[in-house]
């Protein structure tokens, strides 16, 4: 199952890819921008990207809404650290999947990749 | 002229004639005059009547003859001669009588005869009304009928007797007439004192319609000049021909005198002519100040002679104009050929001008209620304008030319204090004159020095000044405005001077009246009142901004501040997991990396939590500084030291002259503030390259900088860099919480510091700050102010 990781936090984004790695999902990209998350998810077709909301010019939001302009069906996982039900509406409008809170821990995140990869193998 | 007149108004130009009297007279005797004439007639019936027998045909034809003579003129007398002719009838009659009863009396027995009486009543009577002439015009006619008689009734009566009874008579008759002649001088007194008083009552008249006149007017303008030409006139009937009539009123200088009316030969003077009164002569110039009215000798007119080119010999008469205590003005009659008046003529000229003085009071005191309710109107259509403006310029433009179109000046000007309240503000203010157009602006009067707008700040009081007497700063303020005269008013605000409104004058002899005065201080009054409601309005707009983009910085701040905080939790929460459940499968290589991360982000969350602290002590004002003498460089090289533990990539190099000064300072803050600006410029210039922090002196300052060349910050950046939160929008995220430079910026000034950066895109960063230099005997005194 092929993931891949955008988030502009350097130290984030390398503990998320060694976790996922060592969780056995393949890592098929990594980025710290909206703009890499595009080329990204239109290079490597990840099965489900990850997305961090808060990032510099292009935020999580617009980001994913491109990616799946881009690349329609993308599966997206926003993992932000300030999340609210504003922000969980707007987010499941520009098609987002899951919103997966820092907060909540890295559990709840690799559940969310492991049930988004199997809806993705049954669908 | 004549000098001695019949009165003020003469009686026959008044229609009545001297027989007026003659007729009262008649009148009043009238009844003893009738009652008399039916005694004549009935006397003469009766004695013919009781001697019909004795008398011869022709004696009694002749007594009858006399009483129808007697008839005939009584009738005339009572119908048409004494309507027409009315002097000769009375004493026409009066002959008549006397002549029958005369005759009468003769014909039937004289002195025997019970007419005796009735005829020596009859020449008393006449004696009293009409002195000798009476007596004689009763006995002579009586001798001449008694002789005829005596002729025609063939010597009844001896003539002898009759003449001796006559001589009685007329002797009688004659002390009558003395008697009557004291009479008559009474009643010719009592006939001048009648005319003196109808002469007086005419005068009276005269004044009451003068003062009717004068009294109906409502405005100055008309009054005075109603008064002028009214007093010309009876001036004219008094005493002829070549006068000037004239009213000056004395400034509110009480130094010059102005014409407003003139009637007359205008040849010498016009209205508007002015003269001071000095140029009277001082016993005049007494007088006139006194209230009393006086006259004016061909020596006496003074200057005004030749000021007005008066002709040689002509005189005056002048009456002032006071209220009661204060001259107001004078009211004159110049007589041009020299004529010198009565003293009733001066009490007559006292009179009219104490009616001009009370209807001028009254009609000022109308005029000026008129004038305070327009102000009153005016001044509250003013505070409702000047409620719906919110910018202060506006409001400063609409109170200066209010304030020129209510006080009638020529120049307003309103100022306000700076913001240290010593001097006036050159970006605020108003100017406004009825001239055309200024040649200077508010910022041209701000440097100078006005003593008198401290002074009236200070006493909040009015001050007035003119060019002459004025401070320098006052008098160079007059000049740019082109006044000579200034009325500087404070406006207050809750007894906190905000600035001062000024009136001025063109003309050094324009002065200011209380009323002024009171109108300035009104107009002040509604300038502080909306010069602080559009400063509150600014100020609660400007905190509204200000709140607004707090409310924003800091929803920005709980955004930024849980993502900074959460990120290195995330990485140690995140790493510390893997670790738990993968710690066997990592090599050992990977465990030591992940607990690399973990030691790091964990340094940078208490990092987070320490500016978050600083930052709330420097909100409290909590921030307490120990000063001490500091070798800058030397602590400039222990931070690159530090530094170079964080960045393997970047050059960190240290620039000061050999001499450069210790500076008195907080270390440990001096440190943080060093440590900040290095991590900063490592953090913005991601790349690598160079980051030096040099230092130099200059005028009493030391400067230090920190450089570095970087990404540089956008020119719309550059001036909020400083802000609390604030961070460069796109900027490539480094860690930061926008706290960083905030920090800073507020600890260089705890140290009585500025800082200030260039930048360019692209091209690096250098962040300036400098601190005083101090002496060491400083460092006591500093630590413990701020320790407070």
């Amino acid at each position: 199952m092929k993931v891949a990781v955008v988030d502009d936090t350097e130290h984030v984004r390398e503990m998320l890819v060694s976790m996922l790695v060592l969780d056995g999902f393949e890592v098929v990209g990594q980025g710290a921008s909206g703009e890499e998350a595009i080329a990204i998810a239109s290079e490597g077709r990840p099965d489900v990207l990850v997305l961090d909301y808060s990032m510099p010019k292009m935020d999580g939001l617009t980001a994913a809404r491109k990616v799946r302009e881009a690349v329609p069906g993308q599966s997206i996982i926003l993992y932000t650290a300030y999340l609210d039900e504003a922000l969980r509406e707007a987010a499941a409008q520009a098609g987002v999947a899951v919103c997966v809170g820092k907060v909540d821990g890295l559990e709840t995140l690799e559940r969310s990749i492991a049930e988004l990869c199997l809806q993705i193998q049954k669908g | 002229m004549p000098t001695d007149t019949k009165g003020l108004i003469g009686l026959k130009e008044r229609g009545r004639t001297p027989s007026h009297f003659t007729m009262q007279r008649i009148q009043r005797y009238l009844g003893t005059a009738i009652t008399m004439r039916f005694i004549a007639i009935a006397g003469i019936l009766v004695a013919v009547f009781m001697r019909v027998g004795e008398m011869p045909q022709a004696q009694i034809r002749f007594i009858l003859w006399i009483a129808g003579f007697e008839l005939v003129s009584n009738l005339f007398y009572f119908s048409v001669g004494f309507r027409r002719w009315p002097r000769f009838a009375f004493h026409f009659s009066g002959l008549v009588d006397i002549a029958a009863i005369g005759a009468l009396v003769s014909l039937t027995g004289g002195s025997n005869s019970e007419f005796v009486t009735l005829y020596a009543l009859v020449i008393v009577f006449n004696g009293v009304f009409y002195g000798w002439l009476g007596v004689l015009s009763a006995t002579l006619p009586s001798m001449i009928s008694l002789a005829i008689a005596s002729v025609a009734s063939d010597q009844i009566v001896s003539l002898q007797s009759v003449a001796v009874e006559m001589g009685v008579f007329a002797a009688l008759g004659f002390l009558a007439s003395q008697v009557g002649e004291g009479e008559k001088k009474d009643r010719r007194e009592l006939k001048e004192g009648a005319a003196q008083t109808a002469r007086q009552a005419d005068e009276i008249h005269a004044l009451y319609e003068t003062s009717i006149t004068i009294g109906s007017h409502v405005e100055a303008e008309a009054l005075l000049s109603t008064a002028v030409s009214r007093t010309h006139e009876l001036a004219l009937e008094m005493w002829g021909a070549d006068l000037v009539t004239s009213i000056t009123l004395l400034d509110p200088s009480r130094e010059e005198m102005t014409v407003v009316r003139i009637e007359g030969d205008e040849d010498h003077a016009q209205p508007g002519d002015r003269f001071p009164i000095s140029a009277l002569k001082p016993a005049i110039l007494e007088r006139l100040m006194k209230g009393q009215p006086y006259f004016v000798a061909p020596d006496e007119m003074g200057d005004l002679r030749e000021m007005f080119n008066l002709p040689e010999g002509a005189t005056a008469i002048s009456a002032p104009i006071t209220d009661g205590n204060e001259v107001l003005g004078a009211l004159a009659v110049r007589s041009n050929s020299g004529a010198v008046p009565t003293a009733d003529q001066l009490e007559i000229m006292h009179a009219i001008s104490n009616h001009i003085a009370s209807a001028l009071l009254r009609v000022r005191a109308l005029e000026n209620e008129r004038k305070r309710r327009a102000e009153a109107t005016a001044l509250f259509e003013l505070a409702r304008e000047l409620n719906a403006i919110n910018d202060l310029n506006q409001v400063l433009h609409r109170i200066a030319q209010s304030g020129l179109s209510l006080a009638q000046v020529n120049a307003c000007a309103l100022a306000l204090l700076n913001v240290e309240g010593a001097g006036i503000d050159p970006a605020l203010g108003a100017l406004a004159t009825d001239g055309d157009g200024l040649r200077v602006t508010i910022a041209d009067l701000a440097p100078l020095a006005i003593d008198e707008m401290v002074q009236a700040l200070q006493e909040r009081r009015p001050i007035e000044i003119d060019h002459l007497t004025g401070s320098e700063g006052s008098r160079r303020a007059a000049e740019l405005l082109g006044v000579s005269r200034c009325l500087i008013i404070p406006v207050l605000a809750h007894e906190t001077p905000l600035g001062i409104l000024c009136f001025g004058y063109r003309s050094l002899s324009s002065r200011f009246s209380i009323e002024q005065m009171q109108l300035g201080e009104a107009i002040a009054g509604l300038a502080a009142v909306a010069i602080e409601n559009v400063r509150l309005l600014q100020m609660h707009q400007d905190k509204l901004t200000e709140l607004k983009e707090l409310d924003r910085l800091k929803t920005e701040f709980v955004s930024t501040a849980s993502h900074e905080l959460r990120s290195p939790l995330t990485s140690i929460s995140g790493f510390s997991h893997t670790l738990l459940r993968h710690g066997e499968e990592l090599t050992q290589e990977e465990r030591t990396d992940f607990l690399t991360v973990i030691n790091q982000q964990a340094k940078q969350l208490a990092r987070l939590v320490d500016e978050l602290l600083t930052v709330s002590r420097i909100e409290e004002g909590r921030l307490a500084l120990s000063f001490q003498r500091i070798d800058v460089p030397a602590l400039a090289a222990e931070c690159i030291a530090a530094a170079r533990a964080r960045t393997d990539r970047h050059e960190l190099v240290t620039d000061f002259p050999p001499d450069f000064p210790s500076v008195v300072a907080d270390e440990g803050k001096l440190t943080d503030i060093l440590t900040n600006l290095i991590d900063n410029a490592i953090k913005y210039s991601p790349n690598g390259g160079r980051v030096e922090i040099g230092g130099k002196t200059a005028d009493r300052e030391a400067i230090l900088w920190v450089k570095d060349d970087g990404a540089g910050i956008a020119a719309k950046d550059l001036d909020r860099v400083f802000e609390k939160f604030y961070q460069v929008e796109g900027r490539p995220k480094a860690g930061g919480s926008g706290l960083g430079l905030f920090i800073v910026s507020q600890l260089v000034h705890a140290h009585d510091g500025r800082i200030w950066l260039e930048s360019e895109e692209g091209q690096g960063t250098t962040i300036f700050f400098a601190l005083p230099q101090r002496r060491a005997t400083d460092i006591l005194g500093l630590s413990a102010q701020r320790a407070r």
